[in-house]
């Protein structure tokens, strides 16, 4: 085992989808943030007649990704699939791999490639709802974020409550919205990590993510799937219209 | 508790209309009118009562500013009505029509108040007077104050109360102008604040004349002065000269903009940028270039404009007017094959020409397969992928060397020979075949 090898599976699909070249970029960066020294890279294996020649195609993609990304070839290792709970660089998931986490890079190759101004400028978005599965994107959100060296935003819209005139948003929000806020701050709090958190009254959920995201510099927004919603889930829409990258964590994976 | 909050309200709204009434360019305009109506009126009275033609001259200047504020005042109005569809920018493009007046006024006043300096010197050197004079003969006669023990005190008080208005209303002009965006006021208070100066330094002769007998001290500090009124002149021309023959906006400012787009996520290059200034509003033409599609590329609008309108606001700019247009990539399109043969799985990527059953013709878009056709291997296979135009032939032969990602995407234009290639994979689906 690799003493810098942490829990965290990064892998790549070594297919020929359009986007191989910027994730492996995004790869290798998310790998220097959280200090993760292997790529795991999917890719079929010749069976049958051609298994003698299984080693050799995988020599092949590794010197092919060891290229591309500056990774020693010792540390690409080739799976026939990824395990559960990996996260997967991919402009195009499989949504229905709810074991996975997937990372849109969109057009990034990183986090801190635009980076302009101090580091903590930029931000690491986790929106948060009424329920606590955001936690589950802190969890992930907080070493990239500490990495990065990126701030965490904390991002809430809510419906404004009729009757009530104030113009401040926080006023507007739920009580389990509230609570929601209180834990992901007291938990950025106890991890010393700098953080923000902004609320609005957004006309639309995934539209108010985003606009905030892009505004407010966020280099990264971190979302779960929903476990209720079937239609219109805010982390697919998000993911549509989003030109600052994604990560979306699939509904089966534990935190 | 509600009546409270009215009279909290009313009294919010008092205030916010006070400080329209005080921020009202015709407000200001009409100030510096009164005051260099008293000017006018104490300096001709103070200046034949005592024949000092330093105060005579500097009435009759007054009197000029009086005009110049109307006038600035019609600039205003002017500046200020909307836009229609033949000034789709509006006409505050003018303002610097009479801020190139002032600067220039203020070039020729500098430029007199300096000459009238140096033949105040020259009057305390009198060889050297004879002697520039026999080379300079257009130069004007030295005029001494004419004054007496009892005057002295009205002349100080009226050039000392005169330059004190002179710099209080100039800061009021130049802070109105400057957030109501309206260049002619703020070039009317910097001539207002010369004007002021050279007030002091006229009052700095008659007390070096009262104090020590010495008015010649009056001079050298009128060079400074002139030189002060020179740069301010030159400066306010300048800057109505670059606005209204569209000069780009500062360098510094151009630099930021193009840092502020390139941060912008989903920005893949800025291909142009042009910048110029109408009124004190800031114009941006950008063209930039994306790989996102139609539903992203609004968001990145959203982020390029208002990042951009944030900048330009505290840069000092009262307001900006982006225009984006954004370009997709330019796709570089070539087409490759694969030497494809039957394995006990299903097809993968030949060992050689030879041994291919079939021909994997793919079109390529920045080194990306896009599309892939599968053809049966002709008898003459050569002239067949010369056909299809295909530049390089993919086979999987063992104990070989695949090149790199950047070698295989490097086409030579023109190139007729079909290369034949190590493929890094051996099984098509990792190709998208």
């Amino acid at each position: 085992m690799n003493p810098k090898q942490t829990k965290l599976i990064i892998g790549v699909d070594y297919f020929r989808n359009i986007d191989r070249v910027p994730n492996l970029s995004f790869a290798r960066a998310l790998m220097q943030y959280l200090d993760v020294e292997l790529i795991h890279v999917r890719a079929t294996a010749p069976g049958a007649d051609l298994t003698h020649l299984a080693e050799e195609q995988a020599t092949r993609i590794r010197q092919d990704v060891s290229r591309l990304t500056q990774i020693p070839e010792d540390c690409v290792v080739i799976v026939p699939d990824f395990p559960p709970g990996a996260l997967i660089i991919d402009n195009y998931p499989d949504r229905n791999r709810q074991n996975l986490i997937w990372l849109a890079p969109m057009d990034e190759r990183g986090l801190t490639t635009r980076l302009r101004g101090a580091a903590a400028e930029a931000s690491i978005m986790v929106p948060f709802g009424n329920g606590n599965s955001c936690l589950k994107a802190l969890r992930l959100a907080a070493p990239i974020a500490r990495g990065s060296g990126a701030a965490l935003l904390f991002y809430h819209t809510t419906w404004k409550i009729p009757g009530l005139t104030s113009l401040k948003a926080d006023d507007h929000m739920c009580r389990e919205a509230i609570a929601i806020r209180k834990q992901l701050e007291e938990e950025a709090t106890s991890l010393s990590l700098p953080f923000q958190t902004l609320i609005e009254t957004a006309e639309d959920v995934a539209d108010g993510i985003v606009q905030a995201a892009v505004l407010q510099r966020s280099r990264l927004i971190v979302m779960p799937r929903s476990q209720t919603v079937e239609v219109g889930d805010y982390c697919l829409r998000v993911f549509d219209k989003s030109p600052v990258p994604v990560i979306t964590i699939g509904k089966e994976v534990s935190s | 508790m509600k009546g409270q909050s009215e009279s909290q309200a009313g009294a919010e709204t008092t205030q916010g209309l006070w400080r329209e009434r005080l921020y009202n360019p015709y407000t200001v305009m009409w100030l510096v009118v009164l005051m260099y109506t008293i000017k006018v009126a104490t300096k001709l009275t103070a200046g034949y009562l005592t024949n000092s033609p330093v105060f005579i001259s500097d009435g009759y200047h007054n009197l000029s500013d009086i005009l110049q504020a109307f006038a600035v005042m019609v600039v205003v109005y002017m500046a200020r009505r909307p836009p229609n569809t033949d000034y789709p920018l509006g006409k505050s493009n003018i303002e610097f029509f009479s801020s190139l007046v002032i600067g220039l006024s203020l070039l020729v006043l500098g430029a007199q108040f300096a000459l009238q300096s140096l033949v105040g010197l020259l009057y305390y050197l009198p060889q050297t007077d004879q002697a520039v004079r026999a080379y300079i003969t257009f130069l004007p006669d030295h005029k001494p104050l004419l004054t007496d023990a009892s005057s002295y005190p009205w002349l100080i008080g009226i050039m000392a109360g005169s330059g004190l208005l002179s710099w209080l209303v100039s800061r009021y002009q130049i802070t109105v102008g400057r957030s109501t965006g309206h260049t002619s006021l703020v070039a009317d208070g910097e001539e207002t604040a010369s004007d002021g100066r050279i007030e002091l330094i006229a009052m700095l002769g008659v007390v070096g004349q009262f104090l020590f007998g010495a008015p010649w001290l009056e001079y050298p500090l009128a060079l400074l002065v002139a030189t002060l009124v020179i740069h301010t002149g030159k400066e306010l021309f300048m800057q109505a000269f670059r606005a209204l023959l569209q000069h780009a906006l500062p360098q510094e400012v151009e630099e930021e903009i193009r840092d502020i787009t390139l941060d912008v996520a989903g920005v893949s290059d800025l291909l142009a940028l042009k910048t110029f200034q109408v009124g004190q509003v800031a114009v941006c033409l950008l063209t930039l270039r994306t790989k996102l599609g139609a539903e992203k590329v609004g968001f990145v609008r959203l982020g390029v404009e208002q990042r951009l309108t944030d900048y330009l606001k505290e840069a000092g700019y009262i307001s900006s007017k982006i225009h984006l247009k954004f370009k997709g990539e330019a796709v570089r399109r070539y087409r490759i094959a694969y030497a494809m043969a039957q394995a006990d799985t299903g097809m993968v990527v030949a060992p050689d020409l030879q041994a291919a059953s079939h021909l994997a013709i793919c079109d390529v878009e920045d080194g990306h397969i896009t599309r892939a056709r599968m053809e049966v291997k002709p008898a003459q296979p050569e002239p067949f992928l010369q056909e299809k135009l295909v530049d390089r032939l993919f086979v999987f032969s063992a104990g070989q060397q695949a090149p790199a990602l950047k070698q295989l995407i490097a086409v030579k234009p023109g190139e007729k020979a079909i290369e034949i290639v190590q493929s890094t994979v051996l099984m098509p689906d990792l190709l998208g075949l």
